[in-house]
């Protein structure tokens, strides 16, 4: 009896055991999976999604902006028609010239691919398609094709400021994100935050309102808008591709800033790319060469050590060249001028105006390579611009203190330094800007519903004097009407320009052919409205600047004028 | 005696159980109606999420046709084809060269 009764407890102690044990396995294993089904089952959650700010130009139109896009995707156990069939009448609608047989085939060939793998139910076949393609295909009535609601981006002038605005891409989760220019800049409030609904749902898939509710709303992407002026930048664009090329250049850069506020007006560089469609161009198409590409400037740049020295005291405008004569020897070297004609007793408006190499020697030796270096610092060279846009990138000055006479001779007429355009252009705009350094900027304010916040620039900061920039203001008017690009002036503009021919470095020497020609100048002298910097690489017509990128600069600018409302003088 | 003692106590009784009749039949009322009219927000709700998602569309679509229109580029090309064209030349007046002036 006692052994039967053991055997009895000792069963219901298994038994007891097995349920504690499979208890455990369902509650504490399978727990969250069962959880998650039953979840599923009586409750639905949705992402809401941000939409991206759009870019706005200065006049509130647009450069960039969202709109409707549809992702295609096919739902293969609901697929009736035969796979070949269905790739056949979708192709023509994912390929962007339908007329084009080749594409056809062939995007008909990666859809039959796509639709022919085998075990995938879901399988998605062309994303950011437009309203017009959806509405399109819907018509074919085709079964177990689906769409999804995305985003894309939409450029209403095309490739026209690409590089400043660079374009939206993929990130590694597959989520939309910015690249380069103001995309990559300001990604960040340009993306917004995504939201998240969750609540539940009746059998029928309808929401019960009693039922438990969490919502997480999208925070809105912010709009940009930047100092952009579309006009003076489809100008620049359409002038900057016809001078490339008439003169030749492998590439050519230009840009329009006001120099009172530091505004980026227009900024183009060819060779150019479509944002819109930025997987069919390289890497190489994408850098923004303003902002990321130096060179050295040649004699662009003797405006900005010849300010540097009104500045400091050490020459006046009248100050006669006692070196000038002939070629300059310094160390084993011997500079020349860049036509062989020497001027001796040039005052230093001669200097600049005849774009005297030995002469600007002779005015940087006589600043000094430490108070050289102190004013090219001043000026921003060799350091970042700190401009709003992605991939900028600087050429550091050679140390200070490290600089030898040949270093310091150089310097004087833009060799053996290095510059970007936006820190060349941003110099010369605080020539133009009463000795007032500002920052460059693109975009003026960030725009959201029911608020605008200002993000332009405080005041910039004194580099040189008001009188030495009035002085290097009229030495760049007398260069202008008087200098190598004057057969090319607008007579009766008073324009305050300097051209720059500089070589090519390679390999440690300098090519004997090759030139990077360049044109920067202001007007009106007196109250300038806007500053602009032409560069032509390596232009075949003529490889001086005085013959390509002079002209091009005063072709922009009369077309500029009328807008600006700049009058001759007389 | 006691027959009458019952009919005596029945009237109280038949109050209460009125009252509670009448409790649990509102009661019930309540739950259906409540019920019904839940299920029936669910599906108002539903519907009209499905009317904003209808409008924000449009308004998207819209929105796409404002910025395709507003297009300087193409505006360009479509003025060149109806024949007009940037001023080949400008000419500057003076301002003491005005019109209808006295002599």
């Amino acid at each position: 009896m006692h052994a039967r009764l053991t055997l009895i407890s000792i069963a219901f102690l298994l038994a007891f055991l097995a349920l504690i044990a499979r208890l455990f396995f369902w509650q504490i294993i399978q727990g969250r999976v069962l959880s998650a089904q039953a979840r599923d089952q009586y409750q639905q959650g949705a992402t809401l999604l941000a939409p991206r700010g759009s870019i706005l130009a200065s006049d509130g139109s647009w450069l960039a902006a969202r709109v409707e896009g549809w992702l295609v995707f096919a739902e293969a156990p609901k697929l009736k028609q035969d796979i070949s069939e269905i790739a056949d009448k979708l192709a023509p609608f994912f390929v962007e010239d339908s007329s084009d047989q080749q594409s056809v085939v062939a995007e008909a060939g990666r859809l039959k691919e796509a639709l022919g793998r085998k075990a995938t139910v879901w399988i998605p076949l062309k994303h950011k398609v437009s309203g017009e393609v959806k509405k399109n295909i819907e018509a074919l009535k085709i079964e177990g094709i689906g769409f999804e609601h995305e985003e894309r981006r939409y450029y209403p002038e095309a490739s026209a400021a690409a590089q400043i605005l660079g374009f939206v891409g993929k990130n590694e989760e597959g989520e939309d994100q910015g690249y380069f220019g103001l995309e990559g800049y300001y990604d960040l409030v340009l993306s917004g935050k995504p939201g998240f609904l969750s609540r539940e749902k009746d059998a029928t898939g309808l929401p019960i309102i009693l039922g438990s509710e969490r919502e997480i709303s999208a925070i809105e992407g912010v709009e940009l808008v930047t100092n952009i002026d579309k006009r003076v930048q489809l100008t620049l664009e359409k002038k900057l591709l016809e001078g490339m090329e008439k003169y030749g250049a492998s590439s050519a850069s230009a840009i329009v800033m006001e120099p009172s506020t530091g505004s980026i007006l227009a900024m183009s560089s060819f060779p150019s790319y479509d944002p819109a469609k930025y997987s069919q161009f390289g890497d190489s198409y994408f850098k923004n060469p303003v902002v990321s590409d130096s060179f050295e400037p040649g004699s662009v740049f003797k405006v900005i050590v010849m300010a540097s020295a009104l500045d400091q005291g050490v020459v006046e405008p009248d100050t006669k060249c006692d070196i000038c004569q002939g070629p300059l020897k310094v160390d084993k070297y011997f500079i020349e001028t860049w036509n062989k004609e020497y001027r001796p007793d040039s005052t230093m408006v001669d200097v600049i105006v005849y774009s005297d190499n030995v002469g600007m020697a002779y005015v940087a030796q006589r600043l000094g390579a430490d108070s050289l270096y102190d004013y090219l610092d001043k000026f921003g060279i060799g350091k970042l611009t700190g401009i709003d846009l992605q991939g900028e990138a600087s050429s550091a000055l050679r140390q200070k203190g490290s600089w030898n006479i040949v270093d310091l001779a150089t310097a004087g007429f833009g060799q053996g330094v290095a510059v970007t355009p936006i820190q060349l252009i941003t110099a010369v705009s605080a020539i133009a800007n009463d000795g007032i350094l500002v920052k460059p900027q693109v975009v003026g304010s960030l725009k959201g519903p029911g608020w605008e916040e200002d993000i332009r620039p405080e005041a910039g900061h004194r580099v040189i004097s008001k009188e030495a920039s009035d002085e290097m203001t009229a030495m760049m008017v007398e260069a202008a009407k008087g200098g190598e690009a004057k057969w090319t002036h607008l007579r009766g503009f008073k324009v305050a320009g300097k051209t720059g021919t500089a070589q090519i470095p390679i390999a440690g020497h300098y090519d004997a052919e090759k030139t990077i020609a360049s044109f920067v100048g202001f007007a009106p002298a007196d109250e300038p409205k806007f500053v602009m910097l032409v560069t032509m690489k390596e232009p075949q017509s003529s490889p001086w600047a005085s013959e390509t990128a002079a002209p091009l600069w005063y072709s922009i600018a009369k077309d500029l004028f009328p807008y600006f409302g700049i009058q001759p003088e007389n | 005696m006691k027959h009458k003692k019952e009919i005596q106590t029945a009237k109280p009784r038949s109050k209460k159980g009125i009252f509670w009749w009448l409790t649990l039949a509102l009661f019930v009322v309540s739950v259906v109606v409540f019920t019904i009219e839940t299920a029936t927000s669910g599906a108002r709700l539903a519907k009209l999420e499905k009317q904003e998602r209808a409008l924000v569309q449009e308004n998207s679509e819209l929105s796409a046709l404002l910025v395709e229109s507003s297009s300087l580029t193409s505006l360009e090309t479509k003025s060149s084809e109806m024949g007009f064209g940037i001023p080949q030349k400008i000419i500057y007046i003076g301002s003491e060269e005005g019109f209808a002036k006295l002599p």
